[in-house]
């Protein structure tokens, strides 16, 4: 056996290592476990449902569709309010933005008072087509924030797409319920 | 079914590699003698590390097991397609904004349903409406039962004592969406002239603190009242309770007392704690029981419970079902009541026997819509068959094919008839109800019968205490729309109108037209709602629509000449130019009915505000529509006639009542 043989096998053997590692588990360790892999394909995005919902202690551990919904509301709510609070801060720091960042104001004063309350309810109680109305409208008020940004960029466009995306993820969980 | 704690394989609580070998190679290579070539040590080393990075990928969980058993969740998961909510971060932001999708009682939406908007609306893409306070408070309605503000859904207990007709509803006292679910609470001397009433049932009990859900009065026959509803419990279980007014001579029935032992109904065994609710009026059996029906769900099958009781305090589950049919998913809001083969009055929930069928309705949570079916009740076996399979409830016939559920009938004994409560949701987005201060409406109560002529449907005709709300009228006869018109209809006012119409296509072009075996739906998605054009079709009324008809809502018949010159009728409405802006629903929905020989093109239609009923051909068939148009409201609201089919000429003869409100308003001096 050559040298010059054996040291590309190694160097062979060290990519394949490497690949596997990476593209296994999520960085955190967490694995998706069936229910969750298996409720995430029904939803428009794939893979955000199934980083939030790993990335919650509740998630590997959820006996069903119903704990699962409740991780997404959460995230959801978290992802809400710290977008509104950035609202709040760029009202006084923007001010040439005042117009459209008022209405965001307006959006997300939306989902973080009726929409989710009516989201999380809905899914406790069992009468989970509320629960997907809340989800909708929440998708639909990030969605409408970022378009007042009409001919200017808008300074909030990461964030409404994160809460507009995991709302309809939310929203399908949630359908998956009835 | 149920949330079930499955656990895992036995968790060893010890975090590492499990596989042992890994050490034992790496040290046979460490103490390898000296002889052997570097690079076999070299090798040895990769490998082990090549293993332990396998080990790792391989689904290594943190409780230290290799997960070797995925274990299946608790609960059934949802096996139907994926919806894609319009305007996902995956669909943005090239198509029209339209509404973010598939909600309750709010339609699903495709991206090919959100486009339209007319001219007028620029790109429609950039911007948020900008709805302003004018165009949101023409949204509430004259002559339709809703409170003063906030979230109404479901009728419940309605009922005919002492002289007033009474409405209960689901209601949020704290915001225009659902949640916080109490009972609200108004009477009418006409089902027409509603005062409000104070709240009749708060959720105060462990039985119903987390919701007063729906429910359902019978009312005995001493004249005691008695009120079967859901709770929602402390903890989410579904459970039935009674309640019965605190004063039976007050005929306002104010107050409500709640039965010192509720519920007085649980779950039974092999039913889900979520897939139990909403109690049925009660009916009487031969034996002299009372008899209830409670919707529920095996699986993805929809059933009907029965229970049998002599004094609604203790219960009797009967073996099997009422009925059930499969792939229909959880019956919400059942119904269950008998129907006169001949027509005419309504009967008595307790009616039974010749000439009498038994109508079974159905919510379906699976896809917000009301299904019924005509059948046979027999009573001995607790069972219920419907007269054609193929048409069974929740696969078969709609009460309407708008937006309408959660419907419930009572008898009204007062005037011998039987009358359907339905809650009509909003298509319009979340935020503007929250910036409007108010959601929903309740439908015009609407007698329901046998439809004797096909005796295979029921009726619905609004009461006719509707037309106690008529004021001024004007008549059109013979108007004339020949093929690809658009005739205005001059009206005083356009927003507050009964109008009754006959339309006649030309009769020698549907003699002449040839046969085409053109496939029909009032929403394929190919379909341009009314701008589609068949030779004999669409044709109907513009309502709600502006002059340069920048906003329009279609409501129109639409005629298929078939095999051996048999002519099909679809009745449609469509809103894809209802309004200019984009958050608001834009589908076309419909269905076929049924037109006898001889029979004319018939619709009555009533328009108030942001709801418009169409009844067709008598009440076959029904559209509920909610539409919110940014400027044809007020004074700029327009009625047209309209002929979209390219062979036949329309003749219609049509009358207009302008449309008092009702002044609902709270009760005077309470």
């Amino acid at each position: 056996m050559t040298t010059p043989k054996l040291a590309n096998l190694t160097a062979a053997f060290i990519s394949i290592s490497i690949f596997l590692f990476l593209s296994s588990s999520p960085a955190d360790g967490a694995t998706a476990t069936s229910l969750i892999t298996g409720t995430c394909k029904q939803t428009p995005d794939f893979n955000l449902c199934v980083s939030t919902l790993t990335a919650d202690p509740r998630g590997p551990k959820a006996a069903g569709v119903q704990t699962l919904a409740l991780i997404i509301i959460d995230a959801v709510k978290a992802k809400a309010t710290t977008a509104y609070a950035d609202i709040k801060r760029l009202l006084k720091t923007a001010p040439e933005l005042e117009g459209p960042l008022k209405s965001c104001a307006q959006q997300y004063n939306v989902i973080l008072t009726a929409e989710i309350p009516e989201a999380e309810e809905a899914v406790s109680g069992g009468v989970a087509k509320f629960g997907e109305d809340g989800m909708r409208g929440s998708a639909s008020d990030a969605d409408l924030c970022e378009d007042g940004f009409v001919k200017v960029k808008s300074p909030l466009t990461v964030e409404n797409k994160v809460v507009s995306g995991l709302a309809a993820v939310g929203a399908a969980v949630i359908r998956q319920l009835e | 079914m149920g949330d079930h704690n499955q656990p895992f394989l036995s968790v060893s609580g010890d975090p590492e590699c499990a596989p042992v070998h890994d050490d034992s190679v790496v040290d046979d290579a460490l103490h390898r003698p000296q002889g052997s070539s570097k690079s076999k040590l070299l090798l040895a080393v990769f490998s082990g590390i090549f293993v332990v990075c396998l080990i790792l990928a391989g689904g290594y969980d943190k409780s230290g097991v290799i997960k070797i058993h995925q274990l299946e969740g608790g609960d059934e998961m949802g096996v139907g397609p994926i919806e894609m909510p319009a305007g996902s971060a995956t669909t943005r932001p090239s198509l029209s904004r339209g509404k973010s999708a598939g909600v309750s009682e709010k339609a699903n939406l495709s991206p090919q349903q959100l486009l339209g908007g007319g001219e007028g609306s620029g790109d429609g893409l950039s911007e948020d409406f900008p709805w302003n306070n004018s165009m949101l408070s023409w949204q509430r309605t004259a002559f339709h039962f809703q409170p003063e503000k906030n979230w109404m859904n479901d009728p419940n207990g309605p009922l005919f004592y002492k002289g007033w007709y009474h409405f209960f509803y689901q209601y949020n006292p704290n915001a225009a969406v659902w949640g916080d679910i109490v009972w609200g609470h108004a009477v009418s001397r006409d089902l027409i002239h509603w005062l409000h009433l104070p709240l009749a049932m708060v959720a105060d009990q462990w039985y119903d603190v987390q919701g007063v859900w729906t429910g359902s009065a019978t009312i005995l026959p001493d004249g005691k009242v008695m009120m079967l509803y859901t709770g929602s419990t402390n903890e989410s279980v579904q459970v039935q309770n009674l309640a019965y007014p605190a004063d039976h001579d007050d005929p306002l029935l104010l107050d409500w007392v709640k039965h010192p032992g509720n519920p007085v109904l649980v779950p039974p065994p092999g039913i889900h704690h979520k897939d139990f609710r909403d109690p049925t009026t009660a009916w009487q059996t031969s034996e002299g029981k009372w008899r209830i029906t409670i919707g529920s769900k095996v699986n993805k099958t929809g059933i009907a419970l029965i229970y049998d009781t002599d004094d609604f305090v203790n219960f009797e589950l009967k073996d099997g079902f009422l009925h059930g049919v499969p792939g229909t998913g959880m019956w919400e809001c059942v119904d269950f009541y008998p129907v006169a083969v001949a027509g005419g009055d309504g009967l008595d929930t307790s009616a039974n026997g010749a000439g009498v069928r038994h109508v079974v309705k159905a919510s379906l949570d699976d896809d917000r819509h009301d299904y019924y079916a005509i059948g046979t009740y027999d009573e001995e076996a607790g069972k219920w068959y419907p007269d054609n399979p193929a048409i069974d409830v929740g696969i078969g016939i709609r009460y309407d094919y708008g937006i309408f559920y959660a419907s419930k009938t009572f008898f009204d004994q007062s005037k011998q008839r039987r009358i359907l409560w339905g809650w009509i949701g909003e298509w319009d987005s979340e935020a503007a109800d929250v910036r409007k201060g108010w959601a929903s409406l309740q439908g015009m109560p609407r007698t329901v019968v046998l439809d004797t002529k096909t005796g295979s449907n029921l009726l619905q005709w609004p009461v006719e205490e509707s037309e106690s709300l008529r004021l001024r009228s004007k008549e059109f006869k013979n108007v004339v729309a020949k093929p690809g018109a658009v005739v205005p209809i001059k009206l005083e006012a356009a927003t507050q109108l009964d109008i009754v119409a006959e339309l006649e296509l030309d009769k020698e072009a549907v003699d002449r037209v040839v046969e085409s075996d053109e496939e029909f739906k009032c929403s394929s998605s190919s379909s341009k709602g009314a701008a589609h054009r068949g030779a004999l079709g669409p044709f109907g009324l513009l309502v709600l629509s502006e002059e340069t008809l920048s906003e329009q809502t279609p409501v129109y018949f639409y005629v298929v000449k078939g095999k051996n010159a048999t002519l099909r009728t679809y009745f449609c409405a469509d809103q894809s130019r209802s309004s200019l802006a984009n958050d608001v629903n834009k589908q076309i929905y419909g269905s076929s009915v049924p037109v006898l020989k001889g029979e004319k093109f018939r619709v009555r239609m009533l328009v108030d505000h942001s709801i418009i009923e169409s009844f067709a051909q008598g009440g076959r068939s029904v559209i509920t529509s909610r539409v919110y148009p940014t400027k044809a409201i007020y004074g700029a609201a327009r009625l047209f006639l309209f002929n979209n089919a390219t062979e036949a000429g329309v003749t219609a003869s049509i009358k207009v009542w302008q449309m008092n409100s009702a002044f609902i308003r709270p009760f005077p001096n309470l």
